[in-house]
């Protein structure tokens, strides 16, 4: 159930992010981020996104690109959070 | 004969052999704790590891460290008087007896490591129990000293599930269920491990299924799981999970031929050759049966033929000497009729 609703809020957060023009971008990412149920690692992926977003050293990129770039990518971060805690992609060790 | 690493004499290893180790594409990092990352876990992750031990087979690289072997050698030398027990499962052919030498070599080697002693002072091939009856496993392990690692190779003989309530299983579950202050790592092989006892499956510690076998590379691959009984509602269920080091659950384990470790170079000879004895002897001994079986005695019948080979010759030289059948009783401790049927069976006729 909690992996289907988060799921679904991602692919909410990607559509919404595709469709709508004037958005507040910083505004639906911590909105996403919120639901993350580790506090330190939400505040991690929080401090991440303001580090990209505000990250000059980007060529040719408006803020307002860097933003959203910053975004999809704090949603890549948190996707990837929620993979290792469910265990979907769980690595494999050998031993001698 | 390749060398052997634990986690602490790596730290010593040569530039030589970082180079040869480089050179046939193993990652260094492997050495560092014996822990090998294989990415996602699917079927590519057996086929990488596969590979890594491949090179280090072909290539006679050294062999990294175990952190199963290491688990096993701190428990049996630890504080807290423990032993383990394992099982070894596999079908017919597998390699299973391989895989539980090669085990036992490394262990007898780290605990050799450990107290600065002899590998062979803690396994050698006296401590396998090849295909031995309860009386032969309880004589191995009667005269073994502590810490030392022994084989029961096909449990199955002495301690099938079939004879469960026999007396010779209990014996040998007394003896398992004590035998904790003697600090042993027994391995006990068996085709499957539904065929022997019940109660020896739940003492036991690990259980070891040969994943798959590599014999051309001089490998099985191994799955390694802990045995631990939940208790829930009164009612006792017994799981198995990975085992866990550095905090990563291993999927597969690397068991390489025992003639890799050097202290038991030859060993898979003697040892098929001490098999190939045992199984002879086995079969036999199942002949004999099966024509007792065939042929059945009745208990009368059994205490002549018992009576003819014990005292016969007795008899006859009594007999001829002209003794009397009074002297002849005090003689065999037969009675007079017993000793006149032993005469009839000899066709011995009085004038």
């Amino acid at each position: 159930m909690v992996t289907y609703f988060l799921l679904n809020r991602c692919n909410e957060f990607s559509r919404d992010i595709k469709t709508h023009d004037n958005v507040d971008v910083s505004a639906m990412t911590a909105d996403l981020l919120s639901y993350c149920p580790d506090v330190k690692e939400r505040e991690k992926m929080w401090k991440e996104f303001v580090k990209r977003k505000n990250d000059e050293t980007t060529e040719g990129k408006s803020s307002s690109e860097r933003e959203l770039n910053a975004s999809i990518l704090t949603k890549g971060d948190f996707w990837a959070y929620i993979c290792g805690v469910l265990e979907f992609t769980e690595s494999s060790y050998g031993g001698f | 004969m390749a060398f052997i690493f634990n986690t602490e004499n790596v730290r010593d290893m040569t530039e030589e052999q970082k180079e040869q180790i480089i050179a046939a594409g193993v990652p260094l990092s492997l050495y560092d704790k014996g822990l090998m990352e294989l990415g996602p876990k699917n079927k590519s992750a057996l086929r990488k590891f596969a590979n890594i031990c491949t090179a280090i087979s072909l290539n006679d690289l050294p062999i990294p460290p175990s952190q199963f072997i290491e688990f096993v050698t701190n428990r049996t030398t630890g504080k807290s008087k423990q032993d383990f027990t394992a099982i070894v499962d596999a079908k017919k052919g597998q390699g299973k007896s391989w895989s539980s030498a090669y085990m036992a070599g490394r262990y007898a080697m780290q605990i050799a490591y450990k107290f600065g002693a002899n590998p062979r002072d803690y396994f050698t091939l006296e401590n396998c129990a090849l295909l031995e009856d309860t009386e032969g496993i309880t004589k191995i392990l009667d005269e073994a000293d502590k810490q030392q690692a022994i084989i029961i190779d096909d449990a199955g003989t002495a301690i099938g599930s079939r004879d469960f309530a026999q007396e010779k299983n209990k014996n040998f579950n007394k003896i398992l269920a004590t035998c904790r202050t003697k600090r042993w790592f027994v391995i006990l092989n068996v085709p499957i491990s539904s065929h022997i006892d019940v109660q020896v499956r739940e003492l036991i510690d690990a259980n070891i299924h040969i994943y798959k076998s590599f014999h051309e590379g001089g490998f099985n691959l191994l799955k390694i799981n802990s045995s631990e009984s939940l208790f829930k509602f009164g009612k006792k269920k017994v799981i198995e999970k990975r085992f866990s080091f550095l905090g990563k659950k291993f999927d597969f384990w690397c068991a390489f031929s025992p003639d890799t470790l050097d202290p038991f170079k030859g060993f898979t000879e003697k040892y098929d050759k001490q098999r190939d004895e045992a199984a002879n002897r086995i079969i036999s001994d199942i002949t004999v049966k099966e024509k007792d079986r065939g042929n059945p005695m009745t208990k009368q019948e059994k205490k002549r033929k018992e009576a003819v080979q014990k005292h016969g010759k007795t008899i006859q030289v009594m007999f001829e000497r002209g003794d009397s059948a009074r002297k002849m009783t005090a003689a065999t401790g037969l009675t007079d009729h017993m000793i006149n049927i032993v005469k009839a069976e000899m066709g011995l006729k009085d004038d």
